[in-house]
């Protein structure tokens, strides 16, 4: 998957922190509710931002800036 | 809690602490040759580790420990929910680090307003953007001098006041920020945070076991305070309050130059990818610790006056070993401080560089550092005067900061991907926007029945918007400028060799 989905990943993720816990899980007053939702979105947005920037290498080349998400030509 | 021990324990921390300070000086930031680069950058040669363990204690501040539990115990789980939002938001380093750090690089950008004033072309947008952060964050620097306060003031019983915890946590910024700037911030950071990190992990264990085990501590939750474990929940946190508080803070990792500022300094790209998630592990476990502490009070103590006092009444409490309590009290301590040394070191390089280097025209690096250093303490007495004022819901005031810096985000934004956007444009949302917030936050006004929180970008993306619209661009600083970020794709339209310089 490529870095692009996984940032649109991350933005979903941040919608579902406001629809989830008011909707779905707005009468859940356990563990289970919305405290363990927001954990589990806690954990996704790490391994999100670990894909997203696993393009993200030792070198300082201005190559390395574009190709990490938002690919662009050579023209330079 | 015995005061001899909590002094002992300050008393070790300062000494330590100015230890590492100490040590950390190098030929970057105290030689001979020392330069804006060298002292407020690091020589942009920060490797991962440090970074990630200094992002963390700037970010994560007494604000967490202090505010977030006592929001947790106002509010219950939504204020979990509030942090994890903000959480999310420091995604967007992964996607505007490596822009910040590729044109920090190629045109030599000190602070974030620097960068904006050469994109734009006009350094009144530098000057501007410069004083608005300043504005808005010594009262956010204030609102972490005040978390100590409360925090020694509430574990000696008040046999330590208020103003005596506001003063050391002021004397202990100056110290670290100006001893080697950058470097002697970023490496005491990194001590305090893994201080902070394990101390605090280590009480929120005990603190939960001691309650009869994370079972028993929801059981009790779900049974005595159901509220607090779903939203909108005891009624601190209704959909738009949320949406109020969430909005700014999504955008913190932009809109505050303290922590964008640290996109410049890596060595690397790959020691910029291990600052981010090497931040976003501490920091989820902070958050959760953090809401822990929150709960907890709740279950053991849930007749408290003041929310804000649910972590040092825990702390000082049968349930954490005194001796444990105050190696967590310092910790928080050092949280506080490493946030407003911070902050008091980027104000500095902004008043230096993107305000006086703007005035007095021609001001060499050096006098531009001179400045620099004098301003840092001016900062700090600042930040003294406006915690003295003791507001009472410490979180709510460090949002309202989040919520003025915020109308700054459209520029930010524009920058990197909007060609069409212009200085007057960045002038109109900066400045109108700004007033804006000032005025809903003074008259507690809230425009069909939204906060300030809602209103404050929507206004200032209009205003950014529209003016530039109305005004003519400048395509061959944007063009270079995007070029360098990587988000133009456009032909080169002429060769330029355009610089920061080119505009101050």
């Amino acid at each position: 998957m490529s870095a692009r989905r996984w940032i649109w990943g991350v933005w979903i993720l941040v919608l579902s922190c406001y629809v989830v816990p008011y909707g779905l899980l707005g009468g859940v007053e356990a563990w289970y509710g919305s405290f363990l939702f927001w954990c589990v979105v806690g954990v996704l947005v790490i391994i999100a931002n670990i894909m997203i920037t696993r393009t993200f290498k030792t070198g300082s080349s201005q190559d390395n800036v574009s190709q990490a998400e938002f690919p662009v030509g050579k023209e330079e | 809690m015995a005061i001899g021990l909590i002094w002992g324990a300050v008393l070790v921390y300062l000494i330590v602490g100015l230890g590492v300070a100490f040590l950390s000086r190098g030929k970057a930031t105290n030689g001979a040759g020392v330069d804006m680069s060298g002292y407020f950058l690091g020589n942009r040669q920060m490797n991962g580790f440090v970074s990630a363990l200094s992002y963390s204690a700037t970010t994560y501040s007494a604000f967490m420990m202090v505010g977030l539990a006592g929001l947790t115990y106002a509010g219950g789980v939504g204020a979990f929910g509030f942090e994890i939002v903000y959480f999310a938001g420091v995604s967007l380093v992964a996607i505007f680090g490596p822009k910040f750090w590729a044109v920090g690089k190629r045109f030599g950008y000190v602070t974030p307003s620097e960068m904006l004033g050469h994109r734009y072309a006009d350094r009144k947008v530098a000057i501007v953007t410069a004083i608005a952060s300043c504005l808005f964050l010594i009262p956010y620097a204030a609102v972490q001098l005040a978390g100590v306060g409360y925090l020694l003031a509430g574990m000696s019983g008040g046999a330590i006041s208020f103003t005596t915890g506001v003063v050391v946590s002021t004397v202990l910024a100056i110290l670290f920020s100006y001893i080697a700037g950058i470097r002697s911030v970023m490496w005491t950071d990194s001590l305090q945070a893994l201080f902070m990190i394990v101390a605090s992990t280590l009480v929120a264990l005990l603190v939960v076991h001691s309650l009869g085990g994370f079972a028993e501590l929801f059981d009790t939750l779900a049974t005595e305070h159901p509220a607090s474990l779903s939203v909108p929940g005891p009624g601190l946190f209704s959909f738009t309050t949320f949406l109020g508080l969430t909005i700014p803070w999504f955008f913190f990792s932009l809109s505050n130059p303290q922590v964008s500022q640290r996109l410049f300094m890596p060595a690397s790209l790959k020691s910029m990818r291990q600052m981010l998630i090497g931040f976003l592990i501490f920091g989820f476990i902070y958050t959760v610790v953090s809401v822990l502490w929150g709960f907890s009070a709740l279950v053991a103590f849930p007749d408290l006056a003041k929310s804000d006092l649910a972590t040092p009444t825990l702390l000082a409490s049968e349930h954490v070993p005194p001796l444990l309590g105050v190696v967590v009290m310092v910790g928080i301590l050092a949280a506080a401080v490493s946030t407003i040394d911070s902050i008091m070191l980027t104000l500095s390089s902004m008043l230096s560089r993107d305000v006086y280097a703007n005035v007095a025209t021609g001001a060499s690096e050096a006098k531009q550092l001179k400045v620099g250093k004098w301003v840092l303490p001016v900062i700090a007495i600042l930040a003294f005067l406006f915690a003295e004022l003791q507001l009472n819901l410490i979180a709510v005031l460090s949002v309202a900061a989040s919520t003025g810096l915020v109308v700054i985000v459209p520029a930010i934004i524009g920058a990197f991907y909007w060609k069409r956007g212009t200085a007057a444009g960045v002038l109109a949302s900066t400045i109108v926007g700004g007033l804006v917030v000032i005025y809903l936050y003074l008259t507690g006004i809230k425009p069909l029945g939204l906060p300030a929180g809602i209103w404050a970008l929507p206004i200032s993306v209009l205003l950014f918007v529209v003016v530039s619209l109305l005004t003519r661009p400048n395509h061959e600083s944007a063009s270079e400028f995007m070029r360098t970020a990587g988000t133009d794709r456009s032909p080169r339209i002429a060769d330029s060799t355009a610089s920061a310089a080119d505009v101050q």
